[in-house]
């Protein structure tokens, strides 16, 4: 009985050490960086694909009808884990892909800022604006949105 | 620097770009590129490039703007030179209203950039690209304009499609062109002795269908386009032009592309049908039916360097013409290798060789009037800046 009980614990112990690493991870993903919105945007959190249809300028809008525009850091470490882990692509692939939108008439060239607090303050003035800053950034003004 | 300037460095960029949905945001944008080409032998795309040309300048300016919510409107201006072609004049390269009514419905009228295959509407971006010369065999430089942008509108939309299938985005388009005068059928039938006056026109429509897979970065599709076309001829010895007309066109093309990181593939299949006609005595002037495709690779060694490799091939599956075709002119095969070099988000530079074997695609009698060499070695070496 005694030995079932130990086994049963060390099993339990597992099992917890593997969510506390995966929450972990994820953790780490995501408190890199915090997306956020203008509080226009009724939703408050994004899929993935949300992610990028905002990004790559596919959506407009999302499923709950709020309209959206994206607002991109100038460069930085931010920026970099956001591109690469959000949109599956490099800086100088994103910055192209934005120009052959641009230079075929299909888009605009998104607004990029120098510093979290530009963002923060672009996003809490512009509706529909969504961004990222660090995770450590003082925000005022606009809501934090998860990421599923 | 005290608070109130910060806050107005902040609100200063915002003024300019427009701060709420639905206020007129305006983008202006650029790019001016200049090239130089040296081959071994022969004389590519009608410059005289077996001496060092360069005569090879493109440029654009485009202005466009968010007029509301889901309304924007733009223009972009080109201009080109390639050896004889395209002589510096100003074309509307596009000019359009967009509205998207829905993630899955759009539309666009005006003159718009045709889809066809992987680039054949961003074809004369040279910033866009790390080639200064896309495979010749789909996208020839000489003959750009002849599929590159409609007068007309367009049906376009994107949709998810049930999780773990990715999603699909289309694009169909119906309008007219008129078919430049300063492009390479016109110089080709000037060699031939058939010039065609200014102001050929016709018809296109086709779609265009792509899939971006559950496979994050990989990407596949295909798209159709459909065209005709009515011009008159000069025929030596005959008091009027005569009637040329194309009423079937037809290009078909099948491609998948592949991003990861610094990683970049891409691979296409075209195939082309084209009938022309002397419609009044029923006399067929040239039927063919070439098929062309590559394969290309590319790697960001460092975040200012670019390098790359593509192979392409093209024949003439079938090839019936008035006009005698010269040995090695039914096909062309195309090795090449690039580099390009981004100093800064401005400005780039481009070197790229050739190795090019087969004379159907690029090479004018007029410009080799010796006859052309089966084999080309090229060098290309482009400058630009964007904006």
């Amino acid at each position: 009985m005694l030995s079932a009980l130990k086994s049963r614990v060390a099993r339990i112990h597992r099992l917890l050490l593997a969510a506390l690493c995966s929450s972990a991870v994820m953790g780490a993903r995501t408190a890199d960086l915090k997306v956020i919105a203008n509080p226009s945007v009724k939703q408050s959190e994004l899929s993935g694909e949300e992610i990028r249809g905002v990004f790559l300028v596919t959506k407009t809008s999302l499923s709950d009808g709020s309209r959206v525009e994206p607002v991109l850091l100038k460069g930085g470490p931010v920026h970099q884990t956001f591109v690469t882990q959000y949109l599956g692509k490099s800086d100088f692939a994103l910055e192209t892909y934005y120009r052959s939108l641009v230079f075929t008439g299909k888009g605009l060239m998104p607004i990029a800022l120098p510093s979290d607090a530009a963002v923060v303050a672009y996003v809490a003035r512009t509706k529909g604006a969504v961004g990222y800053v660090s995770a450590a950034a003082i925000i005022s003004g606009v809501k934090i949105l998860d990421i599923k | 620097m005290d608070r109130r300037c910060l806050a107005l460095w902040l609100v200063i960029p915002a003024c300019v770009w427009g701060q709420d949905l639905g206020a007129v945001k305006l983008q202006f944008h650029g790019l001016v590129a200049q090239g130089g080409l040296l081959s071994s032998h022969n004389n590519y795309l009608t410059a005289k490039t077996s001496q060092g040309s360069t005569q090879w300048t493109e440029a654009a300016l485009n202005l466009s703007g968010t007029v509301a919510d889901n309304f924007r409107a733009g223009i972009q201006l080109h201009t080109y030179r390639l050896g004889e072609l395209g002589q510096l004049k100003l074309d509307i390269d596009w000019a359009y209203g967009d509205y998207r009514l829905r993630e899955w419905i759009g539309f666009r009228a005006g003159k718009v950039k045709t889809p066809l295959g992987l680039f054949n509407d961003t074809q004369d971006i040279d910033n866009l690209h790390l080639w200064s010369l896309l495979p010749q065999g789909i996208y020839p430089a000489d003959n750009r304009s002849w599929t590159l942008a409609h007068t007309g509108g367009d049906l376009y939309g994107r949709a998810d499609l049930p999780p773990g299938f990715g999603s699909v985005s289309y694009q169909g388009y119906f309008g007219s062109r008129t078919a430049d005068s300063e492009g390479g059928y016109f110089k080709a039938a000037a060699d031939a002795g058939l010039p065609v006056e200014a102001g050929a026109f016709g018809r296109l429509y086709g779609g265009d269908l792509r899939w971006r897979t559950p496979l994050r970065g990989l990407t596949a599709g295909a798209s159709v386009g459909l065209a005709d076309v009515t011009g008159h001829v000069v025929v030596p010895k005959v008091p009027l032009p005569v009637t040329i007309q194309s009423t079937s066109d037809t290009n078909t093309a099948v491609y998948g592309e592949y991003e990861h990181g610094k990683f970049y593939a891409a691979g296409e299949f075209r195939r082309r049908i084209w009938n022309l006609a002397q419609p009044d005595f029923r006399i067929q002037v040239a039927s063919l039916d070439s098929r062309a495709w590559y394969v290309m690779g590319t790697y960001r060694v460092h975040p200012k360097l670019n390098l790359g490799a593509y192979y392409s091939h093209f024949e003439y599956a079938r090839l019936v013409a008035v006009a005698p075709i010269a040995p090695g002119g039914a096909y062309g095969d195309d090795w090449v290798a690039a580099a390009r070099i981004d100093p800064n988000p401005y400005l780039y530079l481009k070197l790229e060789a050739h190795y090019l074997n087969g004379n159907a695609i690029g090479f004018y009698p007029s410009t080799n009037p010796a006859g052309f060499d089966r084999l080309t070695r090229l060098v290309a070496l482009k400058i630009g800046f964007s904006f």
